[in-house]
């Protein structure tokens, strides 16, 4: 048990969740290195059958970081996400998920510390709640 | 204006909005080959709606899913009138939010419903049914009462004139009496309902075979290429073992619970609870249910009512600027 390291997956919309990526590199900080990244188009693209996949498939939990609210390079993707987000958290809690290792923060292109620090939070919090399991 | 007339004979009715052209065709449940089969038929011949069944006990398919495919290439150019059950009409409404049905010369007909027989067990009410909450015509253009009242009367807005109906008033509180009753008993069966449905998800689910037929016979869920069936879902022998390594062991048939959580989340919002996905489940899984489980929970959520307004948007096709802050994960900067 002392070797288990979460399979955490980051998704992160290509302005301001990987920007923050970018500026964390910049400025030489480090996050941990079990959480991979997945870089997508606009929150506002990203279908929650997609989150409900890396959640049903082994993952141990989900960050999602896209541009704040009213920043959105497309405008109001972000809004559009936060909705289908609600919803896919709705429904989880509904039928007795833990919909707790899924977690929503916005971060900005500048914002690279919010991001490790975000990657460093999450990991700890999924390292608390143990293995992810589901039956099939 | 509203304005009431006493209603004779459904049948008789709907020959009549023939005759005097006010429609042109109707689109009405009918009999089909054995007693007990019953679907939508569109007719257009006085002679041939003689034997309609207006208030058919058994719903094949949702009618709205007939009228999306009518009306596929584009309006239809003369009247048609179709007489729906109040779950088909607040999926019709629906369909006309998602561009999926033109509404334009269609006048919906409907009844206060007593719920429709399980294709199943035709002698036996759906469950669903039994735990409807939009059991009333509010929706459609013309609508007939029938209960809490002592003979069937018509409400409707349209001009009806030339029919020469016989105007009528009507026992307005003792049918609201009588609603809200049914309604009351209804939602308490529903809640009860529901919490046992939803406390036992993954059990209910063991014996899904992931036929998809829920999701064909679904009136609302209408994309020509589905997520669930795309080659995205599927994998070599490789992608597959990977898999079982990393979720303890790959049961077949795979993806069941994304299936069924994917497609909650997509649509699940809009159901109408009209029931042909448990009708339509060989493994007798309370598909609609489940939906209505959370479906409930997100009309809360965002303050939805299917069907009710034309104008209300489906809520993840707007937002608000403000709202939902809940679900945003707070953060505090470790300085």
């Amino acid at each position: 048990m002392e070797s288990w390291e979460p399979k955490i997956v980051y998704i992160m919309c290509s302005w301001c969740g990987s920007g923050g990526a970018e500026t964390a590199s910049a400025f030489n900080l480090k996050y941990p290195e079990n959480i991979k990244p997945f870089r997508i188009w606009c929150t506002g693209g990203l279908d929650p059958a997609y989150i409900l996949r890396a959640f049903l498939e082994g993952a141990d939990g989900i960050i999602i970081s896209g541009c704040h609210p009213g920043d959105c390079h497309y405008d109001v993707g972000n809004y559009y996400a936060r909705r289908r987000f609600a919803a896919l958290k709705t429904i989880l809690k509904n039928f007795g998920f833990d919909e707790n290792r899924i977690w929503l923060r916005w971060v900005g292109h500048s914002e690279g510390k919010r991001l490790v620090d975000t990657a460093e939070e999450f990991n700890e919090h999924i390292k608390k709640l143990g293995p992810h399991k589901i039956s099939q | 204006m509203t304005l009431y007339y006493k209603l004779g004979d459904f049948k008789e009715f709907l020959i009549s909005l023939m005759k005097n052209n006010i429609v042109d065709a109707v689109v009405v449940p009918m009999r089909g080959l054995t007693e007990n089969s019953f679907s939508p038929f569109l007719i257009k011949d006085i002679e041939l709606l003689k034997n309609c069944e207006p208030q058919s006990p058994i719903m094949s398919i949702n009618s709205a899913r007939a009228l999306s495919q009518l009306t596929a290439k584009g309006a239809i150019p003369f009247k048609v009138a179709a007489v729906m059950k109040p779950c088909e009409v607040i999926a019709f409404r629906e369909l006309i939010k998602l561009n999926q049905v033109n509404p334009e010369n269609i006048i919906t007909i409907s009844f206060d419903c007593n719920g429709v027989n399980s294709l199943k067990d035709i002698n036996s009410k759906r469950e669903i049914c039994e735990i409807c909450t939009g059991f009333t015509p509010d929706n459609a253009d013309i609508k007939i009462f029938s209960i809490g009242i002592e003979s069937p009367v018509i409400a409707t807005d349209i001009e009806l004139s030339s029919l020469n109906l016989e105007q009528v008033e009507y026992n307005k509180e003792s049918r609201e009496n009588f609603i809200k009753e049914k309604l009351d008993e209804n939602i308490k069966k529903r809640e009860n309902k529901l919490l046992e449905i939803k406390s036992n998800f993954q059990n209910l689910l063991k014996n899904c075979i992931v036929c998809k037929n829920c999701m064909r016979v679904c009136p609302i869920c209408f994309c020509q290429e589905c997520f669930f069936d795309s080659p995205a879902l599927s994998g070599n022998s490789v992608t597959y073992t990977l898999r079982a390594n990393r979720m303890s062991g790959l049961s077949f048939p795979e993806n069941k619970l994304l299936f069924h959580l994917g497609r909650m989340n997509h649509m699940s919002v809009s159901c109408v609870g009209c029931g042909a996905c448990e009708d339509a489940c060989p493994a007798e899984i309370p598909v609609s249910q489940m939906f209505a489980s959370a479906g409930d929970e997100l009309k809360k959520l965002f303050n939805y009512q299917p069907g009710r307004d034309i104008a209300e948007k489906i809520p993840f096709t707007c937002y608000e600027h403000d709202e939902l802050h809940s679900f945003e994960q707070p953060y505090l900067e470790k300085r």
